[in-house]
């Protein structure tokens, strides 16, 4: 043993662990060492290394804890620090005229926010908000209390000024956050059929309301990833975009002709002082609404502050009974029946015809009268008398055939199909009534509708406001529908000519006369229904006049209503010189000219005119 | 302090042992500047998103300014008070037609002039 102990001669005898002595490596002198040859490590290197080790260890030990042993909850904790998960929403599509005006288009906003669980003091955060913006302290202070809660809305969509006001107080716990809010730059312009969107904006009524869903831009979730400063670095998902917005509507509304007819409703309000107006204007030969106006006017941009009527869009939610203008209709069927013709005479009673349970009269008396100047003079015997020739089902038919008693199928909401009821609960006195415009109910839509078939050469149309919708690069195009014929070309121009009389002298509408054009049309004069005591309304009218101009060829149709009208209340006074003044200024504007026999030298011997 | 340690490490292991260090440590360095790159891409991202935000924010305000502004009634308004202007009379407005047969198919129609015939201030 001691020999192996001591190993070989020359060598030097180390005591190895476990005092197990090892004999030295040959060759070596005791004390020293050969830089080259293995061996064992100086004592400051050996603690070196074990101190590495044993730092090894320890991270290794906290990287079991951290990766083994807590990593549920610390993953999680990473998640919610690192990850954000934000809801992006496309932006509401752009509404415009046909010629591109915007009419309505969505812009950010400031909303003022609160963080109730990092507010000390919600009363006097609350009395400062109050301050700067149109709120209620005590509203505003239930809605900063509350333990664990994070979010609160104080004021959403607030004014930039007001926004900045706020946060120049610079409150603990109150951020400031962008919200997309519905602009209408024309203000009440189109008010009424535009409609409007609500606080999340989603549409509400007219046109926002039932496109909704092509305005309404595509929402989409993603996670962003942050830094340790809460700045987002990218989209976790390569594939992220922004999230598609809704699409572009194009109106078949024309903004010149609209203000136009706005303008006029605003100056027929002021000088009959009705108790509204309405007007429609529509291209014949499509069916296009290139303007469409009510009154009391309404404000899409303040639609909070308005009563529901008066954002209510009555050309096509409220029937009312529509007197004389029915006549074209009357006539329309008749002619096309073959029961009368225009040159034909017919008895006019002298101004009182005896009827079932009474009498029918005539505002002036006439002795007999030719078919077409019953229209002109808008007799009311002459006309009965042609509709008891028709017959009920006939008059009763006709009238179907030309959209009474059913919707138009406009884009709109709440369209009333009017009143027309069927033979069978008709009186005695019901086919003389509803020759004259009584005993039914119409929608200025359904009217306006009916006229442009007489207008076009007898081809029903259907009424239409939406022109294009855009989504994307794809662009949806809504082309004119023609729904039946309801009347032939000839009679159609025949009934054309009769009506240009109505607003020439003699007629009853010579204030709708425009120089230049041959302007066809009829005035209606109803007494309204009395809704509490049954009967008609004493001194309550709606006037009405309803024109086609040029007569020869059509470009507008156009409707005009007073409702209720002070003073004077005849269609032929209130109502028509409103379409006078639409028209003449939309003809010219259209490029529809005037026939004139003016001769005028140009530059001729110093250009004058 | 006579204290050895209880194994041998040759010179080859331990050049080996750093190379293969260097090389670990190259490669994380590789990675964690690619790493860098991308964060760094991504920040140029979300400001260029920001930017873009804000411009079609602008856009969007101008557009609406744009339509406000030229409200018929507004122009109108400016006409009649700012401008003293007024709408021609009927008889005022000259239609100029065409010379020739030919020229009245032009698309932008004939020529319409306003013949100033207020007296004169």
């Amino acid at each position: 043993m001691s020999n192996q102990a001591g190993g070989k001669p020359g060598g030097t005898a180390k005591r190895g662990a476990k005092g197990v002595v090892r004999p030295a490596p040959a060759g070596t002198k005791r004390g020293t060492r050969r830089r080259s040859a293995p061996g064992p490590l100086p004592g400051r290197m050996a603690m070196v290394m074990i101190s590495v080790a044993g730092a090894f260890i320890v991270i290794l030990a906290q990287l079991v804890n951290l990766q083994v042993l807590d990593a549920p909850r610390l993953a999680s904790r990473a998640e919610n620090q690192h990850h954000k998960t934000i809801r992006l929403a496309g932006e509401r599509g752009t509404i415009t005229d046909r010629n591109g005006a915007i009419l309505a288009k969505n812009m950010d906003v400031p909303s003022i926010s609160a963080d109730p669980s990092k507010i000390t003091k919600p009363r006097a955060t609350a009395r400062s908000l109050a301050k700067v913006l149109p709120v209620s302290a005590k509203g505003v202070e239930k809605r900063l209390k509350g333990k664990g809660r994070h979010f609160s809305w104080v004021y959403r969509k607030a004014d930039p000024t007001q926004a900045a006001k706020v946060m120049a107080l610079k409150l603990p716990g109150i951020h400031q956050i962008p919200e997309s809010r519905r602009f209408y730059p024309k203000g009440e312009l189109l008010g009424h059929i535009l409609g409007f969107a609500g606080m999340d904006n989603q549409g509400l009524s007219g046109i926002e309301q039932v496109y909704n869903k092509a305005l309404q831009g595509k929402k989409i979730t993603v996670v962003v990833e942050r830094d340790a400063l809460g700045r987002s670095i990218m989209p976790t998902d390569s594939r992220y975009d922004r999230p598609d917005h809704g699409a572009d509507i194009t109106l078949t509304i024309d903004e010149v002709i609209q203000y136009h007819v706005e303008r006029e409703l605003d100056k027929a309000m002021a000088t009959t002082k009705a108790k509204g107006a309405q007007a429609i204007v529509m291209d014949p030969r499509t069916g296009e609404i290139l303007a469409m106006a009510v009154r009391p006017k309404f404000d899409p941009n303040r639609a909070g502050s308005f009563k529901p009527e008066e954002a209510r869009n009555r050309l096509i939610t409220d029937p009312y009974e529509p007197g004389s203008t029915m006549k074209i209709f009357l006539a329309a069927t008749a002619l096309k029946e073959g029961v009368v013709t225009l040159e034909e005479k017919i008895d006019c009673e002298n101004g009182r015809m005896p009827l079932r349970g009474g009498a029918m009269h005539d505002t002036h008396a006439y002795e007999s009268l030719s078919f077409e100047q019953v229209l002109v003079k808008s007799s009311n015997i002459g006309s009965a008398k042609v509709g008891m020739r028709l017959g009920e089902d006939r008059l009763y038919n006709g009238l179907l055939a030309f959209g009474f008693g059913k919707k138009t199928g406009i884009e709109l909401a709440g369209e009333s199909a009017g009143l027309l009821y069927p033979v069978k609960r008709w009186s005695g006195r019901s086919l003389a009534s509803v020759a004259i415009g009584q005993e039914l109910a119409v929608t200025p839509i359904q009217l306006v509708t009916a006229a442009a078939a007489v207008a076009n050469g007898g081809k029903l149309m259907r009424p239409y406001l939406v022109k294009s919708v855009k989504q994307g690069q794809t662009t949806t195009t809504v082309h004119p529908e023609a729904r039946r014929r309801v009347m032939s070309k000839a009679d159609a121009a025949d009934l054309r000519r009769a009506l240009v009389g109505v607003t020439e002298k003699g007629g009853t509408a010579t204030q709708a006369a425009i120089p230049g054009y041959n302007v066809a049309g009829k005035t209606g004069t109803a007494q309204k229904a009395d809704l509490i005591r049954g009967g008609y309304a004493k001194g309550k009218y709606v006037s009405s006049f309803l024109g086609m101009v040029p007569a020869e060829d059509p470009r507008l149709v156009m409707l005009v209503v007073i409702d209720e009208a002070q003073g004077k209340y005849y269609g032929g006074t209130v109502a028509a010189p409103v379409f006078k003044a639409v028209a003449t200024p939309s003809l010219q504007y259209m490029g529809v000219h005037p026939k004139t026999d003016r001769t005028i030298t140009l530059a001729a011997n110093g250009a004058s005119l | 302090m006579n204290f050895s340690f209880p194994f041998h490490l040759d010179r080859t292991i331990l050049v080996r042992g750093t190379v293969v260090c260097t090389l670990v440590v190259a490669a994380t360095m590789l990675y964690l500047w690619q790493h860098m790159v991308m964060v760094d891409l991504g920040y140029h991202i979300e400001r260029s998103r920001t930017e873009l935000a804000e411009l079609s924010h602008q856009r969007a305000e101008l557009l609406v300014e744009v339509a406000s502004l030229s409200s018929l009634a507004r122009i109108e308004f400016m006409a009649h008070t700012q401008l003293d202007m007024v709408q021609p009379r009927p008889k005022q407005l000259v239609r100029v037609m065409p010379a020739s047969a030919d020229a009245n198919d032009d698309p932008e129609g004939p020529l319409m002039l306003a013949a100033n015939t207020l007296p004169s201030p």
